[in-house]
């Protein structure tokens, strides 16, 4: 049903409803089923902008051709293709015209055309477009993502997250679009006219703020201020705390992954010399689920728009924060509801919540209550006819509590929520079975059961060392009998009910015996524990023997972990500290161990079991103390930027004089956060701010801290200098079992210790630092804090490269591009996923991004890379030969594999130990070698780069793939001046290079294999196209393909260049010398800004340019084995059975197109056995080149880009093969005299001047002049 | 030197102290905080708890005619400290950087801090070079090997430790740096050298007293005799913000440290 030809790429979209009778389209063609429309072209330059305006602010952008599929139902239609050439849009038609009639016709019903097209072109765009926003199932995503996408360079795998109508503020104010996407912000306006275009990197934004627009009177405007100054200001946002949301979302991710990109070399936590994956996955949306095995007509599912998983990942975590569940909860279902306790008759209104295995309930009236209950721990659920007909669950809990709950919504609501928590309980009867030894291990149930012991290895160190202060002092007693009390009316452990009197409970102290465990409710470990039964275990287990960096320094750690307390003396209290540091960095590897994580963690262990401590260890790392003990320690970091700001806000007056005075906040607080207080305080009152810290979370540490600052105040604005303000606050801490009003009449007051006045000082005077404030300042003063450690680092960093030449600005530029090629090549490579080990490190993908991001020529467009893998750089030199060699069916493909190899090529010389990634310094060291090296090193490394085997020389395909390199870095130049240098390389290179007996015909076998790989279409028309001309066999070509099928190469002598040789041929050039003096090195541009965009055109004109110079190159060759060892070019033809009917047939295609080569390229083609030279072939080349040029400057046409396809197109596919176009001329004459002149001048017979090492070349060349 | 050592005595009390501002530095359990306990306290602690983020120490000792209160940093050594650090070397005139003699890699260490300091920290600042734990390796009997930088009260010192030695069971540990690579490469950064033990407290007095005698007082003094003279500093208490703004370089700081005495 098909023919042999390819769908057109990147043209087809998932079908979108729409017009057909757009007033904006014009009706190019149409046919029963189908219609081409192209926008209305106007005459008048005013009409067009302002459609363009129009689109621009209607509708985001369109592209001027579509496809539409009429459908016959109901006469509307669908848009099915759609692009910005025509060309493009017409090879769809074709292709359609090609694929669907015939189809069409043997249909006959009208659903059953529809869907069959339909199928067809959803496979086709799912296929293509994998992974992009292309497939998502929402089309106005859809659209936004292609017009973003045609808009701004992005990579095709960049997902648009939003996007929303805006106004820029710049010199004038500018209505558009603002498009957020996972790594970029990005807006585009379209006004009469004018174009703006403002692109940011996510990464680069230091700081977010709403303000207000139009004299401050909406509220509808955000500033972004990116890291380095730039200030940018959008309003008339209609949503705007949506978009900020979702820009704080996405920059706090971000960050997230910047940190990681900044990280230790090496996890610390890893095990030395385990190189497994850890793959941390910041947007584990959906994009991996796809299928990747899908049959060629089942369309791939369509993803969801990435926005909808943020809002869900949103969603989720704060439900999980506020429950303070595992983070493998998501929320399922919630509902508003009512709750009755037991046979009370208190009525609580709140919401329920259901996830995977909770039921949570909230109410945050006057009678405040929170309760998470799992749901194995749910022995019945009967639902009750209540009067009003509403839904009510009864639940019976594992502790014989009854609740009940009245589902307060409508019905289908209801009854969905029935029916998911009907399936989650079903899924939760496994974990039933864990939950009766569970509870062995809580003290409560054991309190309750009145038999007051656990086993020992279930309890805390406090049961055998004895607890820390005076029981009776602490009114242990009493507290355990009110928590008796509590217990018995609320649940305990698992299915505790967080009621009113909790809170108070808490603040006034845990009794001993149940501290461990009413943490791990407080804080939610208690769940991590029940659901994670043996888990502890199983990693001490599982890491046995292991060592790593971590695990040496934990060592270090443990004799000096609260020494006073007499566990710490004594073997069973370190080991226990040793299990439970090392499993936690067994379980996160990144982060590893932390001093202060001993400290912490040796206090806990007196409450603790070593598995509660574990698990309480992974809640307060992970969630309490976000970032804490991270390499980076950003957490810490941030949180005092966070107490600074609060400090300014409350304590204004202190705030001044500790900036006054030069004394920094941190000196004295970072401690105090880091270890809890716990070396900071009496052990005792630090564990009674652990009560309140785990219970109500990270805002009771900066409550404490302002008090004790508060309590201070006067001394501490006494105080001059950070010594004196050390002092101070080590007294005080010395203190706080002292009567805080020893002389008060009132004997209560003088009973109040400092401790408590300091607890009564930081609940009520600090109330209003709630935890919504902690996390909104914490969300605002994260990106500062990120870039400044961020700015740390790269000094640090910079400070122990090497850096040789560079200058301190450059080396700062480098680094810069270094890391950001870092960071964009992970987030696309399995976004996220990175091998340990090569955090620091460039691979050979990235390497190529960095290599771009500096030089302009290295520049290689998105569906170059994409698609294949870039070969393992460290592979044998066979192994590498096979991938670059590879035959491509198009000139475009042959570019890539160009493109790609010399850069691969690059990349080895850089890596200098072999290790198969590049570290700064190698890039640095590489790098320079090139720029601040001389000229002759620079020729050096070239020749080194070609001579893939090695021997010193280079041999015809390597001298072929010299002259490829180059046209490669220059494709983006003037056709003009480079073509005609590359062509003379080549000649030059095959007439000095010295000829030895055909040996090599191994070389070939290899390539042969590789010949499978080909497209099955080119090589069909491959076949075609030899069967037409025929004659092409004859020649020697650098296509393998030829050389391997025909007899003819054992008359072809092989030949070899030599360094100094090749150092002649380019001498022997001015664009090559200059090439190698200069234009090679200037090319790498650090300081100054690179020209992206010069984009297309100049693509489209290297493509059949390279075509033109693999023509050329085959020809010379065919023309050096016809001659056997000519010595003057001017004299001697070619080849005379060089084949011209290809020549011929592109010539033509092309004259039909632009006069402008009719002119030049019949010559060509009219002397079919004349000896043409490859020169004038290249000054033809070159020809079409500026000509083109000339025209693009005047505008950038599609019909450009028509003719250098259609060119392609027709001879493209196989130019590999075609042999022709051979000519000679003046061109090459005046060359070669000009190289005699050279060589006499430098008198290089006897003796060169300039280089020993050309002598040798002259002697070669002398031989060949009899 | 011993004279050096001592605390302040009444006489010297009456003096106003030139303050010395001095971080410590170092890799992780090199015995940085043990040696501030060593020349702060006289005292030694087995297992010291690690210094979390820095300890604060001040010690005044006196030198000749003049008393120096040192303002001691103790920082954390951790690598993943190591961002912090800046904020307590920041304003330092002096820098003890400790590596442990039993340690190759703390050597390294300490290299890569001298490095950061004389590129990042006050220029005129004075850097001291410490190899701890000696007793560990002057401990074994054939410390004549390295017999250059044990004297007499070394060798009473390491009698002692094998007296108390209960307790310190890798008392054979070798030496990993050698004293005198350690001191050539202390040279040529031009630093002052030593090898200490913090323990036996060999040494240790002769950090801070050679960091003393190094540290231009003179100038220190005099400078914030000026800015007492220009009214800066004594009578309202304060110090000029105008001036600690503008006087970032060295003479900011001793106008700084001349003021709190």
């Amino acid at each position: 049903m098909a023919t042999h030809l390819k769908p057109p790429q990147h043209v087809f979209i998932l079908p979108t409803p729409c017009d057909q009778y757009n007033p904006l389209f014009d009706t190019v063609q149409s046919t029963e089923n189908f219609v081409l429309q192209r926008t209305k072209a106007s005459k008048s330059q005013f009409l067009n902008s302002f459609l363009g305006t129009i689109q621009n602010v209607f509708d985001g952008k369109q592209a001027p051709f579509r496809i539409l599929f009429r459908r016959q139902l109901n006469a509307q239609a669908l848009m099915i293709a759609e692009s910005e050439t025509q060309k493009n849009i017409d090879n769809a038609w074709t292709w359609i015209q090609e694929n669907f009639v015939l189809g069409l016709q043997v249909l006959d019903d009208a659903q059953e055309k529809e869907e069959w097209v339909l199928t067809k072109i959803r496979s086709l765009v799912t296929r293509a477009d994998k992974g992009t926003d292309d497939i998502t199932s929402d089309e106005k995503v859809r659209s936004a993502s292609r017009a973003f996408r045609q808009t701004f360079n992005v990579l095709p795998s960049e997902r648009l997250v939003s996007y929303y109508s805006c106004s820029f503020h710049g010199k004038m104010m500018n209505q558009g679009w603002m498009y957020i996407s996972e790594n970029y912000l990005c807006f585009y306006s379209f006004m009469l006219g004018m174009e703006t275009k403002i692109f940011l990197e996510l990464k680069d934004i230091g700081d977010l703020q709403k303000e207000k627009s139009k004299r401050g009177v909406f509220a509808d405007a955000i500033r972004v201020v990116m890291k380095d100054g730039r200030e940018y200001f959008f309003s008339n946002l209609f949503h705007r705390d949506e978009t900020y949301d979702i820009l704080v979302q996405l920059t706090t991710l971000t960050m997230e992954r910047l940190l990681r990109n900044t990280a230790l070399e090496h996890a610390p936590g890893q095990s030395n010399g385990d190189d497994s994956e850890s793959v941390k996955d910041v947007f584990s949306v959906d994009v991996d689920n796809l299928d990747n095995s899908e049959s060629p007509y089942s369309p791939a599912p369509t993803t969801r728009p990435l926005r909808l998983g943020l809002e869900e990942q949103k969603r989720d975590s704060q439900f999980q924060l506020r429950f303070n569940l595992p983070t493998s909860e998501h929320l399922m279902e919630e509902s508003s509801a009512t709750m009755v306790h037991g046979d009370k008759t208190d009525m609580f209104h709140g919401r329920i919540y259901l996830s995977e295995s909770f039921l949570c309930f909230i109410c945050t009236e006057a009678n405040p209550c929170v309760l998470a209950l799992p749901l194995f721990t749910i022995r019945r659920v009967e639902r009750m006819n209540s009067r009003s007909a509403m839904y009510a669950l009864n639940i019976l809990t594992w502790h014989q509590m009854r609740l009940v709950f009245r589902l307060n919504g409508p019905r289908t609501q209801c009854e969905k929520f029935c029916g998911t928590l009907k399936t989650n309980l079903k899924l939760q009867v496994r974990a039933m079975r864990s939950l009766k030894p569970f509870l062995a291990t809580c003290f409560s149930e054991a309190l309750l059961a009145d038999r007051p012991d656990v086993a020992e290895k279930d309890s805390g160190l406090g049961w055998i060392f004895e607890f820390p202060g005076d029981p009776k002092k602490l009114k242990n007693k009493s507290k355990t009998k009110l928590w008796l009390q509590y217990f018995k009316d609320n649940g305990r452990n698992l299915t505790m009910n967080k009621a009113a009197t909790f809170p108070k409970l808490i603040r006034v102290g845990l009794p001993n015996k149940l501290r461990g465990e009413v943490w791990e409710a407080c804080s939610g470990s208690l769940y991590l524990r029940a659901m994670n039964p043996g888990e502890y275990a199983k990693l001490l287990k599982d890491n046995e023997g292991k060592m790593s960096l971590s695990l040496e320094e934990i060592e270090k750690d443990l004799n000096r972990s609260l020494p006073e307390y007499e566990a710490y003396q004594a073997n069973q209290g370190i080991n226990r500290l040793r299990n439970v540091l090392s499993a936690y960095a067994w379980k996160n590897p990144d982060l590893g161990y932390c001093q202060a994580m001993n400290i912490v963690t040796s206090a806990i262990l007196i409450y603790q079991s070593e598995e509660q401590a574990f698990w309480t260890l992974n809640v307060l790392c992970d969630r309490l103390l976000p970032g804490y003990y991270s390499t980076s320690m950003y957490g810490a970091l941030l949180d005092q930027t966070i107490l600074e700001h609060l400090l300014e806000k409350t304590m204004p007056i202190l705030s001044k004089h500790l900036k006054k005075v030069d004394v920094q906040l941190s000196v004295a607080c970072l401690p105090w956060f880091l270890s809890l207080f716990i070396n900071s305080m009496p052990l005792v009152y630090a564990f009674r701010v652990l009560d309140c810290f785990f219970f109500e979370g990270p805002k009771v540490l900066f409550q404490i801290s302002l008090a004790i600052l508060k309590v201070n105040g006067d001394e501490l604005l006494a105080s001059k200098d950070d010594g004196a303000f050390m002092d101070v606050l080590k007294k005080y801490f010395s203190t706080l079992d002292e009567s805080a009003f020893p002389n008060s009449t009132n004997p209560k007051a003088r009973a109040l210790t400092k401790f408590n006045e300091l607890m009564l000082v930081a609940y009520k005077e600090f109330e209003s630092v709630t935890a919504e404030m902690v996390a909104e300042l914490r969300r605002n003063h994260q990106l500062k804090v990120v870039h400044n450690i961020g700015s740390f680092t790269k000094r640090s960093q910079l400070r122990n490269i090497t850096p040789g030449k560079f200058s301190k600005d450059e080396m700062s530029v480098i680094y810069d591009r270094f890391y950001s090629a870092l960071f964009y090549g992970r987030s696309q490579s399995g976004r996220g996923s990175s091998k340990q080990g090569e955090a620091r490190a460039l691979d050979a993908n990235t390497f190529v991004s960095f290599l771009g991001s500096i030089a302009h020529w290295a520049q290689v467009d998105d569906d170059q890379m994409e698609g294949d893998e870039v070969q393992p750089i460290n592979g044998s030199p066979q192994h590498r030969r096979r991938g670059s060699t590879s035959t491509t069916s198009t000139a475009r493909e042959r570019r890539r594999v160009v493109g790609k190899h010399f850069i691969s090529r690059l990349f080895d010389r850089f890596d200098d130990n072999g290790s198969g990634i590049l570290s700064l310094q190698e890039v640095t060291t590489g790098l320079g070698d090139i720029i601040h090296g001389d000229m002759m090193s620079r020729m050096q490394l070239f020749f080194d780069m070609h001579d893939l085997n090695k021997d010193g020389t280079l041999n015809r395909d390597e001298i072929l793939g010299m002259s490829e390199s180059l046209l490669f870095i220059y494709r983006y130049d003037d056709g003009d001046t480079y073509l005609p240098a590359i062509s003379n390389f080549i000649r030059n290179a095959f007439e000095f290079a010295e000829k030895v007996e055909p040996v090599k015909k191994e070389e070939f076998v290899v390539e042969d294999e590789d010949e499978e790989d080909e497209d099955e279409d080119s090589k069909k028309s491959k076949e075609t196209k030899e069967g037409e001309s025929g004659t092409e066999a004859s020649s020697a070509s650098s296509t393998p393909k030829t050389n391997g099928t025909t007899p003819q190469p054992q008359e072809e002598p092989e030949i070899q260049m030599s360094l100094p040789s090749f150092r002649m041929v380019v001498l022997a050039d001015e664009t090559l010398e200059k090439f190698f003096d200069s234009g090679f090195s200037g090319s790498f541009k650090l300081l100054e800004p690179l020209d992206r965009q010069r984009g297309l055109f100049a693509r489209e004109v290297f493509d059949s340019l390279l075509s033109e110079g693999r023509k050329l190159a085959g020809s010379i060759a065919g023309g050096i084995q016809g001659r056997g060892r000519p010595h003057h070019a001017p004299s001697s033809s070619s080849s005379a059975s060089l084949p011209t009917a290809d020549a011929n047939k592109s010539s033509a295609s092309i004259s039909e197109k632009q006069d402008g080569d009719a002119v030049v390229m019949p010559v060509v083609s009219g002397t079919p056995l004349a000896a043409t030279t490859t020169a004038a072939a290249a000054a033809a080349g070159a020809g079409v080149a500026a000509n083109r040029s000339k025209e693009s400057d005047v505008d950038e046409d599609d019909d450009l880009e028509e003719i250098s396809r259609e060119d392609a197109d027709v001879d493209g596919e196989d130019d590999d093969e075609d042999e022709d176009e051979d000519d000679e001329d003046g061109d090459g004459d005046d060359l070669l005299d000009e190289v005699e002149k050279f060589l006499t001048e430098f008198d290089l017979e006897g003796g060169s001047k300039k280089d020993l090492g050309l002598t040798s070349a002259a002697g070669a060349v002398d031989t060949t002049s009899p | 030197m011993s004279q050096a050592n001592d605390a302040a005595g009444p006489a010297a009390s009456n003096m106003k102290p030139v303050q010395v501002k001095l971080v410590l530095l170092g890799e992780a359990a090199v015995g940085k905080s043990s040696l501030v306990l060593r020349f702060v306290n006289d005292e030694f602690q087995l297992n010291k708890e690690p210094t979390i983020g820095a300890a604060f120490l001040t010690q005044k000792c006196r030198l000749e005619d003049k008393v120096i209160k040192f303002e001691i940093w103790d920082t954390a050594g951790q690598e993943r400290f190591h961002s912090l650090a800046p904020m307590y070397y920041r304003n330092a005139q002096a820098a003890v950087i400790v590596y442990d003699v039993t340690k190759a890699s703390s050597l390294e260490k300490a290299k890569s801090w001298v490095k950061e300091l004389q590129r990042q920290a006050n220029p005129n600042i004075v850097i001291a070079l410490t190899g701890n734990k000696v007793d560990l390796v002057a401990n074994r009997k054939n410390r004549t090997n390295n017999d250059g930088e044990v004297d007499e009260d070394g060798e009473q010192d390491a009698q002692e430790i094998d007296e108390d030695e209960e307790d310190d069971e890798d008392y054979a540990i070798t030496r990993q740096v050698p004293t005198e690579e350690a001191s050539a490469y202390a040279q040529e950064s031009g630093l002052l050298f030593f090898e200490t033990s913090a323990k036996n407290g060999q040494g240790v007095a002769e950090v801070f007293t050679e960091i003393a005698k190094k540290i231009p007082l003179e100038h220190i003094l005099s400078s914030s005799r000026g800015a007492r003279a220009g009214g800066v500093n004594g009578s309202n208490g304060r110090v000029d913000l105008q001036n600690g703004a503008n006087g970032q370089r060295l003479g900011g700081q001793q106008e700084k440290g001349g003021c709190a005495c």
